[in-house]
């Protein structure tokens, strides 16, 4: 108690009231710019903190990465560009609600249910925050394994497609094959570079510039936003025009209905739990609690509502928002109390911290406890400020979308390039990037779903040496199947999930027959 | 052959390939030939591509399920192609001007060709538009956020 008033006295400085506000605005600026997602935002923050104190600095960095998360999600939703991938989820129904003129509507459901996601999590690390470490802990390479091999299913279970009934179980199951064949795909994408394990270079062909990889960025563009630009741009009226698809210019009103309050609520409850329990594992983060949340969300809907999803469904859009939310909090409890980064933005902090000469760890809470919570009560701050100050702003990001599309596409084209040369300067990455986006072009247009091949690529390196570590630590059998309890469970519920279409065929089968 | 049919012939093709290119691997470094190899993974990827690229190929030619899958992108209205070879090429001229005409100059052309092809005809709202965007995020780039863009053209007019 004694240590959460301390951190209380620390946030409520005036100097700290400051850095969190100027990191919301900072982060929320940055996250919207394509190709500067939180990594960047805090790496850029970290020269300036220099010269502050601890608690200060981390303060800043946090309220920075909470703004650039939403700042990412405010560019997924108003042009289908999401920079990390944690806001891809995002874009399944944010896009489409601004596109029929609710991007007002769109935005500030994400606020509210980022705010609430932030909030609950928060209360969570304040009580639970040693405990999960220790559960944490207790995740072994083949649960992660397993945990990969859940989110893929997941998400291949639910990229059917838009128009798809939910009473035609054969087409879905037809969807989830083309689902599949994506995932495969993301994950051959994924295996290009170096080996981890061995260094040997794996389908480079020599080259010098493939030898890192494809980036995340550099897939997420092309498959996002680029393609969704040139398929706008390719609808064409008879006298050549770009088609305007918007159905109407408005951005709609930001309020939000009892009713539709009332929907939400727990969708926004249960996210946000699952969000910052997954977030918790470390390396799990904000994307497989997305994309799991939309999953969970999406097969806990009744039948009319599970329809909307993917095509502007407020619990779709709810759902991603508050786990990715509840996900950075939760990535914070290894980072605290065991001194390990739960994803790449938190392994940066991490950098900062120990240049602070703070080391985070089982001691952190008893040696410093001042930095420790007030770092758990910043978040909340931060989530407050983010509320406050983004909901008056909803409106005029929103009009981004008045911009008409001859003008707007090619301003989405030149942010996709830019986004991704700031970071390498490489115009073959250009050029690969362009001819990804035509291939994810044609592929969407044959009802290929591209969310499965993102996070395929995100989860492959993980998937690839989860498994590897499973293999070797029992002898290269799968005996970890069903010698772990915790592994043969997430791995069988990804097989129902897999599986959901088949037994929806054969219950409706069983059910007419009688 | 239907585009539709054609696609999981590439994925066919596609996964044969990375799976002859993933055997041809040379493993001959330290600790690459333990039981989980870097070629495991990539072999296991070709097989599930094959298997699952014939079940395409099955379900487009119509034997295997009544629905071909899901309402595609774009279907129920016209696409032009043609048009998105031309931007493609537009980006791909794009990203080789930088280099040569610098981020600044290559960006003022590109917005202003790319909203002219899409249908945008007042050339003072093309090119207002497109020297704004670019001198905004050029200054944005290099002043605020201090990352640093060689651009010939500027360096030449003392800007850069």
């Amino acid at each position: 108690m004694d240590g959460i008033l301390e951190g209380l006295q620390t946030v409520a400085e005036p100097i700290n009231l400051l850095m969190v506000l100027v990191g919301c605005i900072a982060g929320t600026f940055i996250g919207m710019l394509p190709g500067l997602g939180p990594i960047s935002a805090i790496a850029l923050m970290i020269p300036v903190t220099y010269g502050f104190e601890p608690a200060t600095g981390l303060i800043l960095m946090a309220g920075v990465y909470y703004g650039a998360v939403f700042g990412g999600s405010t560019s997924s939703i108003l042009i289908n560009a999401p920079g990390v991938a944690g806001t891809v989820a995002t874009t399944f129904d944010g896009h489409p609600m601004a596109k029929r003129g609710e991007a007002g509507k769109a935005l500030a459901i994400a606020a509210y249910s980022s705010f609430s996601g932030g909030t609950i999590a928060a209360l969570c690390l304040l009580f639970a925050a040693p405990a999960l470490a220790s559960v944490a802990l207790s995740f072994h390479s083949p649960d992660y394994f397993a945990l990969t091999v859940l989110g893929l299913s997941a998400v291949s279970a639910f990229s059917g497609p838009t128009g798809t009934s939910d009473s035609d179980p054969s087409a879905q199951q037809g969807s989830m094959t083309k689902a599949l064949m994506m995932v495969i795909l993301g994950l051959m994408l994924a295996t290009i570079g170096q080996d981890v394990a061995s260094d040997v270079p794996r389908f480079t062909f020599g080259s010098l510039a493939l030898l890192d990889g494809i980036s995340f960025l550099l897939l997420a563009m092309a498959t996002f936003a680029l393609s969704e630009a040139l398929l706008t741009a390719m609808r064409s009226s008879s006298s050549g025009e770009v088609k305007d698809e918007r159905t109407t210019e408005s951005i709609g009103s930001l309020k939000l209905t009892r009713a539709e309050i009332r929907e939400l609520a727990p969708t926004v409850g249960r996210s946000s739990i699952v969000g910052f329990l997954i977030g918790v594992l470390p390396g799990a983060g904000a994307t497989i609690a997305s994309f799991l949340a939309y999953a969970m969300e999406r097969n806990l809907a009744p039948a009319d509502k599970r329809l909307l999803f993917g095509r502007g469904s407020i619990r779709g859009l709810a759902a991603p928002e508050a786990a990715n939310n509840a996900a950075c909090s939760g990535s914070f409890v290894p980072l605290l109390t065991l001194g390990i980064p739960g994803s790449g933005t938190t392994a940066v902090m991490l950098a900062a911290l120990i240049s602070y000469g703070v080391r985070p760890g089982p001691q952190l809470l008893v040696d410093r406890p001042a930095v420790f919570w007030s770092v758990i009560l910043s978040m909340y701050l931060g989530n407050v400020v983010l509320l406050v100050l983004n909901l008056p702003l909803i409106p005029y990001f929103a009009r981004l979308l008045s911009v008409p599309p001859r003008l707007l596409v090619p301003m989405i084209f030149y942010f996709s390039l830019l986004g991704v040369y700031v970071v390498s300067f490489s115009i073959v990455d250009l050029l690969f990037m362009i001819g990804i986006a035509a291939g994810a072009v044609v592929l969407r247009t044959q009802g290929y779903p591209m969310p499965p091949l993102v996070l395929a690529f995100v989860l492959g390196p993980m998937m690839e040496e989860n498994l590897r570590r499973s293999l070797v630590l029992y002898d290269g059998t799968l005996a970890f199947v069903w010698q772990r309890p915790l592994t043969g469970s997430i791995l069988l519920v990804a097989l129902v999930i897999a599986t959901l279409p088949g037994w929806k065929r054969l219950f409706g089968r069983l059910s007419r027959s009688r | 052959m239907t585009a539709h049919r054609g696609t999981p012939w590439v994925f066919l093709a596609t996964s044969i390939g990375y799976g002859a290119v993933a055997l041809g691997m040379e493993t001959d470094l330290p600790g690459a030939d333990s039981t989980f190899g870097p070629k495991t993974f990539p072999l296991l990827l070709s097989v599930a591509g094959i298997l699952l690229s014939v079940l395409l190929l099955r379900d487009a030619s119509g034997h295997g399920l009544p629905h071909e899958g899901p309402q595609k992108e774009g279907s129920s209205t016209r696409l032009d192609w043609r048009r998105m070879a031309v931007l493609c090429a537009l980006m791909a001229l794009y990203a080789g001007a930088i280099r040569w005409v610098g981020l600044w100059l290559a960006t003022v052309l590109f917005l202003a060709g790319g909203t002219f092809l899409l249908g945008e005809r007042r050339l003072r709202v093309i090119f207002l538009v497109a020297l704004a965007i670019a001198t905004f995020f050029q200054l944005l780039l290099t002043r605020f956020l201090g990352i640093y863009v060689d651009d010939p053209l500027l360096r030449a007019l003392g800007l850069g």
